[in-house]
């Protein structure tokens, strides 16, 4: 009993089904189990999410009911969250509306990635070696060869940019995803062999 | 007695918020007037539209709609899902569109808003011509699935149907698959990892931060082809001879990618003056 | 009820974008508005996803192995009692370990063997060849720079700075593709047609009576200093 309760055993089954689903890619054996199984993730994914809701509603439940900092907002992500649950089961039509007309600007626009962009060009983006002006002469030609204006104001842009893109570009991407490659095989060899157990939240 | 303030000496805050004020301005003027900036085809737009309109006939296409909200909203990939509707009324091919979208359930409204709002369905019947997975989670363990045996992936469509009972899911199986296309906004490795060992065409269209990432696979041919972001879905319209907002948003890329290296020039230059003084 | 959803789809545009002069409560609001809602949606799919593909085979077509699932998915609460807490993570290291099979299963064909072959370097394409030489010194020269196991001499040391250079283009074309995609068109497109221009009118009244009011504020303090 005592087993089941330390972490090799957690370990075990973290390998057990890793091990299986690779001898099946490499072999082609036991092929519904093996669908069967990598359907199990998704699942499970689900339990996970439900669990992380819970969890944040009772760090939002805690500031509420210590009265903490901002907890009017936690307030509004209470009735928010009730709101639009409630909603998708109970009234479509309603689902629809907020899903059209509140949930779908906020997931536009909060990224705000482009000013962000904007403010890494303005503040940051400025070259004390050689190193960095080549870093910017690339990614000058990359969005003149990308615009279409580029190509309009000379036609060298596109042609430069493309070999920018299809030379260094891919020469370097290239490496690194081999080394992603590399990498992934790596872990994988350092997780069967129990040396890394970050999946069990240590 | 304290020095007078010159009026260009603004806090960096206020530079910031002029910095967003006169993109929110180039973009708004575009809006009202449009500069209608011509749009050339690129050879990479040219290889997605073959590749995809070479399925052969009768032959099955595979949609992953995995792009972000921009896509919902603009409603960009709708000549896209025009032209795979055109396939199936002219080539009897068979569409399966699902969503893997790492944004959640949003994939899945993008879907419903296309079928619903955005193509011409006359002429194709739901289950027998085309069929809608939804958003199903677990993201590369969806990719995974799909890869392993399309009749496992779920259990019922989009709309509650088992996957038995639609007609032309019957001893469908993932070799039958002739083209695996997605649309996502993050890296492509993902769909590579899983699809790439089938050795079937595969065509990307999405965000233009991930085509540099995606390179090396077009290279080695593990990807067949891509769209360069936006513009490649611009571009496809320059083709498919259909116009939408993928369109109109060329002039606004435009103007900001020009604004964009403008204040690169600027901040360089305004750098390097400012070293020169200190020295 | 269109007008009125494409005001407030205004509306929410331009209380997201008020951050971008200074935090506010309207900002505040709305990303609490976006956590919850996101939340809602997300916990929405994955309920739909184990009520279709979980609990009506497991309970009512009786499938052993959705059984299985659904007894595994339950075991996960049990992270909440602490006796019990340690099997919680069981289900936990199956999901970790499918997940790390299927994302290593294809990493060896796609992202290393694919990678690995070479193009042709005496082709009758001169400039292929040029190219195909210049990328392979530069995958070299990169894969080199990442080497970290061992000190750089001169020569690894050299081959590494070729692969600086290869790396900064690399990276500036990945960042030009980011100020490439800086447009707003998606959103100006609500905010100066109809309904939402008026909620521009308005968020640009209130813009310019707050800055009104930061200037009046210093401008006693500064006065007071002088």
């Amino acid at each position: 009993m005592s087993f089941i309760k330390q972490k090799e055993f957690a370990i075990i089954l973290f390998v057990l089904p890793l091990l299986f689903l690779l001898f099946n890619y490499y072999t082609g054996i036991a092929e519904p189990a093996a669908s069967e199984l990598i359907n199990w993730g998704s699942y499970l994914w689900n339990f996970s999410m439900i669990i992380g809701t819970y969890s944040l509603f009772r760090v939002h439940g805690t500031n509420i009911a210590k009265k903490g900092k901002d907890w009017s907002y936690s307030v509004v992500i209470f009735i928010s969250f009730v709101t639009y649950f409630v909603a998708s089961y109970v009234s479509p039509d309603v689902f629809k509306l907020i899903l059209d007309y509140i949930q779908t600007p906020i997931m536009l626009t909060i990224w705000m990635g482009g000013f962000a962009t904007l403010t890494m060009v303005f503040r940051g983006a400025r070259t004390k070696s050689y190193l960095g002006v080549l870093l910017l002469l690339g990614s000058i030609f990359t969005v003149l060869r990308m615009a279409p204006i580029g190509p309009l104001i000379w036609p060298g842009f596109h042609t430069i940019g493309m070999w920018i893109n299809d030379v260094p570009n891919m020469a370097v991407m290239r490496a690194i995803t081999i080394v992603m490659g590399v990498g992934l095989i790596a872990t994988l060899v350092r997780e069967i062999l129990g040396k890394e157990t970050h999946y069990l939240g240590d | 007695m304290t020095e007078k303030k010159k009026w260009y000496n603004i806090s960096m805050d206020v530079q910031d918020s002029l910095v967003y004020f006169i993109l929110i301005l180039l973009c708004g003027t575009v809006v009202l007037y449009p500069l209608g900036i011509p749009l050339n085809v690129t050879k990479e737009t040219r290889e997605y539209y073959d590749a995809l309109i070479a399925v052969p006939e009768g032959g099955v296409i595979l949609y992953d709609e995995a792009y972000m909200v921009q896509s919902y909203v603009t409603g960009s990939e709708i000549t896209m899902f025009r032209m795979m509707f055109d396939l199936i009324r002219e080539k009897d091919v068979k569409l399966i569109i699902v969503s893997s979208c790492v944004d959640g359930p949003l994939g899945g409204a993008m879907i419903d808003k296309l079928l619903a709002e955005g193509v011409d369905k006359t002429g194709t019947t739901y289950g027998v011509d085309y069929v809608n997975f939804g958003w199903l989670p677990g993201f590369e363990l969806v990719l995974s699935s799909i890869s392993k045996n399309i009749q496992t992936v779920t259990m019922n469509d989009a709309y509650g149907t088992p996957i038995s009972q639609i007609p032309m899911m019957k001893d469908l199986t993932t070799a039958d698959i002739d083209v695996f296309c997605f649309s996502c906004s993050v890296s492509a490795d993902p769909w590579m990892r899983q699809w790439g060992p089938l050795h079937k065409p595969i065509l990307m269209s999405g965000g233009s931060s991930l085509i540099a990432q995606a390179m090396p696979y077009y290279e080695s041919r593990v990807l067949t082809a891509y769209l360069n972001g936006a513009r490649g879905l611009a571009e496809l319209e320059q083709i498919y001879g259909k116009f939408t907002i993928a369109t109109a948003l060329m002039d606004a890329t435009n103007l900001a990618s020009l604004y964009g290296i403008a204040l690169i020039l600027y901040s360089n230059i305004r750098y390097q003056m400012g070293r020169r003084k200190m020295q | 009820m269109n007008v009125v959803g494409e005001f407030i789809f205004a509306a929410i545009i331009l209380m997201i974008w008020s951050v971008l002069y200074k935090n506010n409560p309207f900002y505040k609001l709305i990303s609490s508005m976006s956590v919850g809602l996101m939340l809602a949606f997300w916990l929405k799919g994955g309920i739909d996803a184990i009520i279709k593909d979980v609990l009506r085979p497991a309970l009512l077509d009786m499938n052993l192995a959705r059984f299985a699932v659904l007894v595994l998915g339950v075991v996960m609460f049990l992270r909440f009692y602490k006796g019990l807490a340690f099997a919680s993570k069981w289900p936990i290291a199956i999901l970790a370990g499918v997940g790390t099979a299927i994302a290593t299963k294809g990493a060896i064909p796609t992202m290393i063997l694919s990678q690995i072959k070479v193009g042709s370097f005496v082709s009758s394409d001169i400039l292929g060849n040029v190219n195909n030489v210049l990328i392979w010194i530069g995958v070299i020269s990169t894969l080199v720079y990442f080497m970290f196991s061992f000190k750089h001499g001169p020569v690894v040391g050299g081959i590494s700075k070729i692969g600086q250079v290869y790396m900064m283009i690399a990276f500036g074309v990945i960042f030009g593709q980011y100020v490439y995609g800086t447009s707003v068109m998606a959103q100006m497109l609500y905010l100066l047609k109809y309904p939402g221009y008026y909620a521009t009118i308005i968020a640009v009244l209130v813009l310019a009576a707050s800055i009104v009011r930061e200037k009046n504020k210093t401008k006693p303090a500064e006065e007071t200093k002088a």
